[in-house]
């Protein structure tokens, strides 16, 4: 029975494609009712209230897009944001039609095809043989749908949200055979659960194959256990549930608990591309996981059980509250503001809507000391360029442009995904980069983006006219020397043409554009 | 004024009156960092078979393992190039043979780190971070090791009187990706990242740097103040783009162009004390060659480009020691695609006039299976920590930070004694 009901209950994952249905998770995630826990707004919201906002729960704001917001309200176009529903999102057609591989289930991906796109092969017989798709060509669709979701989704929280969560559940979609399940932990785990409930996520993350199969692969971290290889993966898994997931590094945590929880987890396994649960394997005694029992035989069910202990556990609340208050307010925030965060998570069970309105609505984010002091990752960079500017990113070599900037998605080998603060972005070479990729994209040079260069500066108008444009509708508020470096060299180009291009080109490497 | 006189100024010490010509440094500056020393690490990336490097021609072993992949012995036409009794060098090695013989060349069997894993990825990672297990992020070695690089001592320190120097970036990675081995607090500078660096004219270059000068025009918060470092350390690497780069005197292909760049800014005598270039294609799965193919290919390709670069470098290649290194090796016995596996111990090459060369340094391992790691890959015997340890302290004068190799302290005593006593 056991290991039949563990198939049905997780693994046709392979078999359903994104729609991945587990009576471990729970069910689609409702939209929440309002949250009684939600402070009011602070009151007489101007533009740049509405650019700050744009700037930390985006990937960017578009050009006019305070100005949407700030008409139609903040509170408002919150709300629209945390009813959007990844299973609805109108954008997965496109992305569906145009990346099938980053769609396809395990099965379709192993089956030979007609040979799908390979720059490299274009033209060669052999090559056009029907084959199985191979990891360098699914990733490259994974990397361009998420990049392109991001680029052009309504739905930017949620693509945000999606974002923090595959960072914080990091999964290395360019090792092993993680990129058969990556397209489906990513739509069918990570994005279903953005804004649901922590907890579901968890359990839903444990039971998909991508995450045990990751950490399989990961050397370095891996050493076998007691009961060999198999308990001793476990284990790697179980250290990083404490340690990353959910309590944390200082949860209050012991290697005994890191033990124990792998003997709790014991019998789960990935088997053909799906976790499955082999009571044999299991570890039948009594356990004990930071003070919670688990009385012997328990079985099948005491992973979940596990799992739900340890996403109620306040320090789990505490360590997901203040990872938020970093993404989303400062590189050091508060204890108060943690505090505060967790009091939300804490009475609304973990239901990250709630979570998120009491950050929009908490003043520290308000701040004037808060805004426009974190900086952005290389991602928020890029997409937040392409977003302003009105790109397109096409398929081919988006995910170049994304690896040289040194944050390719899907492709962060250790566990703790990238790095958030502004510290691990703010440096010579990165720098570097980005004005590299800043001045090319400006010209319209940057492989698989579709962009016509200078735009959306005016093609008419005077040196002052352009400078007004780049400060006040690109970057909204720019120091006195960079509005005068503007105003220097826009007036030196030799045309038009030539001027709108490096308005763009300086808009991009500026200081200003760097910040969130 | 062509190149050839200007070298005779130099060499003459006239080097001051040329200052101006060149471009904005200083001639004291230069002058006393004439004598200091740099050392340039190029990782040999896709596990490097020492086996064919350092050949045991004599070893009924050798040849027993590797029917078709076994270097013949010196005598044989294509044979091992004969260094000791018992060893050889590959023969596409044959443009570094003058430096072993002039005793400029050490190579060093059984290189490498004491770690399990064979994937290529995880060990380069590894080894670069400078750690046995590493699951997380980290810095590397070298950026770890050359933090506390502003002045050798003080003395020096009260010379860098010029503004350049002040900002010069201690470490010059050709390419365009700065390695691991590279990443953290120091402030280091990948050529490739160098604004219009495609541009020989440095017009664009200039243009652009004056363009984001005027964006970062001074200090402020952390982006102001990286932006500004940033720049500045162009400016300081300016005088270097000035100077002629000798392209064509390489073999063709990405590590000659990584070499010339790296030759023309130690010409420059800026005083940056560390180069680090990369060159790929180790991987010899199958079909790996013996004297000639695949293997044989790159090899030559490795040592005609450290040939030219010695050459390039003129008056300063004294001072400079090359090491090349790489992840792990590869398996004794050839595999079913004539070729070989991921192993375990390597060959590095250490070039250099300071290098104690004209020898294989400590013993060569034994192909007996008994002996062997594993049953099939050459053991570790030197640990590259110890080499880059001694590398850093022998060579560059580095007093190296407590927290350099995680659970490793490198001590003199286990030093390999690739360098040269003064």
């Amino acid at each position: 029975m056991t290991l039949r009901v563990a198939l049905l209950v997780l693994g046709i994952a392979s078999c359903r494609g994104s729609d991945v249905r587990s009576e471990a998770a729970s069910e689609a995630p409702r939209p929440a009712e309002p949250a009684s826990v939600a402070r009011p707004l602070p009151r007489d919201l101007d533009v740049d209230d509405a650019r700050h906002l744009l700037a930390r729960f985006t990937f960017g704001a578009r050009l006019g897009e305070p100005e949407r917001v700030l008409a139609q309200g903040i509170e408002p176009w919150l709300e629209e944001q945390l009813r959007a529903d990844a299973a609805r999102d109108p954008l997965s057609d496109t992305l569906r039609q145009r990346y099938p591989l980053a769609f396809a289930t395990p099965r379709e991906l192993l089956e030979p095809r007609p040979a799908h796109r390979d720059p490299q092969v274009m033209g060669d017989p052999a090559a056009a043989a029907p084959r199985p798709a191979e990891l360098s060509e699914v990733l490259f669709e994974l990397q361009a749908a998420i990049v392109t979701r991001q680029t052009r989704s309504e739905h930017q929280l949620l693509e945000v949200m999606a974002d923090f969560w595959l960072n914080h559940f990091n999964v290395n979609a360019a090792k092993g055979r993680v990129y058969l399940v990556a397209g489906q932990y990513l739509d069918g785990v990570i994005r279903r659960h953005a804004l649901g409930t922590f907890e579901d996520l968890l359990v839903a993350v444990a039971m998909h194959p991508a995450m045990r199969m990751y950490l399989d692969n990961a050397s370095g971290s891996e050493r076998p256990g007691i009961g060999g290889r198999a308990s001793g993966m476990n284990e790697n898994y179980a250290r990083e549930l404490l340690e990353l997931h959910t309590v944390g590094v200082d949860g209050g945590y012991s290697q005994r608990d890191v033990e124990e929880a792998a003997r709790v987890l014991s019998g789960w396994r990935p088997v053909d591309l799906a976790v499955a649960y082999s009571e044999s394997l299991h570890d039948p005694g009594p356990k004990v996981v930071m003070g919670r029992h688990f009385p012997a035989g328990g079985g099948m069910r005491e992973a979940e059980e596990l799992l739900r202990f340890l996403a109620r556990h306040p320090s789990t609340v505490r360590h997901l509250s203040r990872k938020l208050a970093v993404r989303f307010v400062s590189d050091h925030p508060s204890e108060a503001l943690v505090d505060r965060i967790a009091d939300a998570w804490a009475r609304t069970g973990g239901d990250i809507r709630s979570v998120l309105r009491a950050i929009v609505a908490d003043p520290e984010l308000w701040a004037e000391e808060n805004r426009r002091t974190k900086v952005k990752t290389s991602l928020e960079w890029l997409v937040g360029a392409f977003r302003l500017l009105g790109v397109e990113p096409s398929d081919v070599d988006v995910r170049r442009v994304a690896n040289r900037l040194g944050q390719a998605p899907y492709s962060q080998r250790v566990p703790t995904g990238y790095p958030e603060v502004a510290t691990e972005w703010a440096n010579g070479a990165q720098l570097s980069v980005r004005w590299q990729v800043a001045f090319q994209l400006a010209r319209g040079h940057t492989p698989g983006v579709t962009y016509a260069a200078g735009d959306p500066l005016p093609r008419e108008g005077s040196v002052e006219e352009h400078v007004r444009f780049v400060c006040d509708r690109l970057l909204g508020r720019v120091s006195p020397s960079t509005e005068q470096a503007l105003r220097d060299h826009l007036a030196e180009a030799p045309n038009v043409e030539q001027r709108r291009i490096l308005a763009v080109a300086m808009a991009l490497s500026s200081p200003e554009f760097q910040r969130q | 004024m062509s190149a050839l006189s200007r070298r005779r100024l130099l060499r003459l010490g006239i080097g001051a009156a040329l200052g101006a010509r060149v471009g904005p440094w200083r001639a004291d500056a230069r002058a006393q960092d004439a004598d200091a020393p740099v050392l340039v690490a190029i990782m040999l990336r896709g596990a490097l078979d020492g086996l064919s490097v350092l050949v045991p021609h004599r070893d009924p072993a050798y040849a027993r393992a590797r029917p078709t992949l076994a270097i013949p012995p010196p005598a044989v036409l294509q044979g091992a190039l004969p260094l000791t009794d018992e060893l050889g060098m590959h023969p596409a090695l044959r443009p570094l043979l003058p430096a072993y013989r002039e005793g400029r060349l050490a190579l060093v069997p059984g290189f490498g780190a004491p770690v399990d894993t064979r994937s290529h990825f995880e060990a380069q990672r590894l080894m670069e971070l400078g750690q046995l297990h590493a699951d997380r992020h980290g810095d590397g070695f070298l950026s770890r090791a050359l933090s506390g690089v502003g002045a050798r001592d003080g003395s020096s320190r009260s010379r860098r009187a010029t503004h350049a120097s002040a900002h010069l970036p201690v470490a010059v990675a050709a390419g365009s990706h700065l390695p691991l081995l590279l990443r953290g607090e120091a402030p280091v500078l990948a050529l490739g990242q160098v604004i219009g660096a495609g541009d020989p004219t440095g017009r664009e270059r200039a243009s652009r740097v004056g363009v984001l000068s005027s964006l970062y025009p001074h200090g402020g918060d952390l982006v102001l103040d990286v932006g500004r470092a940033s720049l500045d350390m162009l400016r300081a690497l300016e005088p270097a783009f000035a100077l002629p780069l000798r392209a064509d005197a390489y073999p063709p292909g990405p590590l000659g162009r990584s070499l010339a760049e790296v030759a023309r800014v130690i010409r420059a005598r800026l005083g940056v004390p560390v180069f680090y270039a990369e060159v790929d294609g180790w991987d010899t799965h199958a079909n790996q060659g013996a004297s000639t193919g695949l293997l044989a290919y790159h090899l030559d390709r490795l040592a005609a480009s450290l040939a030219a670069f010695e050459a390039d470098l003129g008056e300063t290649a004294p001072r400079v020691v090359v090491v090349c290194f790489t992840e792990f090796g590869r398996t004794v016995r050839e595999n079913g695609s004539a070729g070989t596996d991921h192993g375990h111990g390597s060959v590095a090459m250490v070039l250099g006039a300071r290098v104690a060369g004209g020898r294989v340094l400590g013993s060569f391992p034994s192909l007996a299976a008994g002996d062997l790691y594993e049953a099939r890959d050459l053991p570790v015997t030197v640990d590259y920590r110890d080499v880059f340890g001694e590398l850093l302290v022998r060579h560059l004068g580095l007093a190296l930070p407590p927290g350099l190799f995680p659970g490793f302290a490198p001590a003199p005593e286990r030093f390999p004694g690739l360098v040269r006593a003064r």
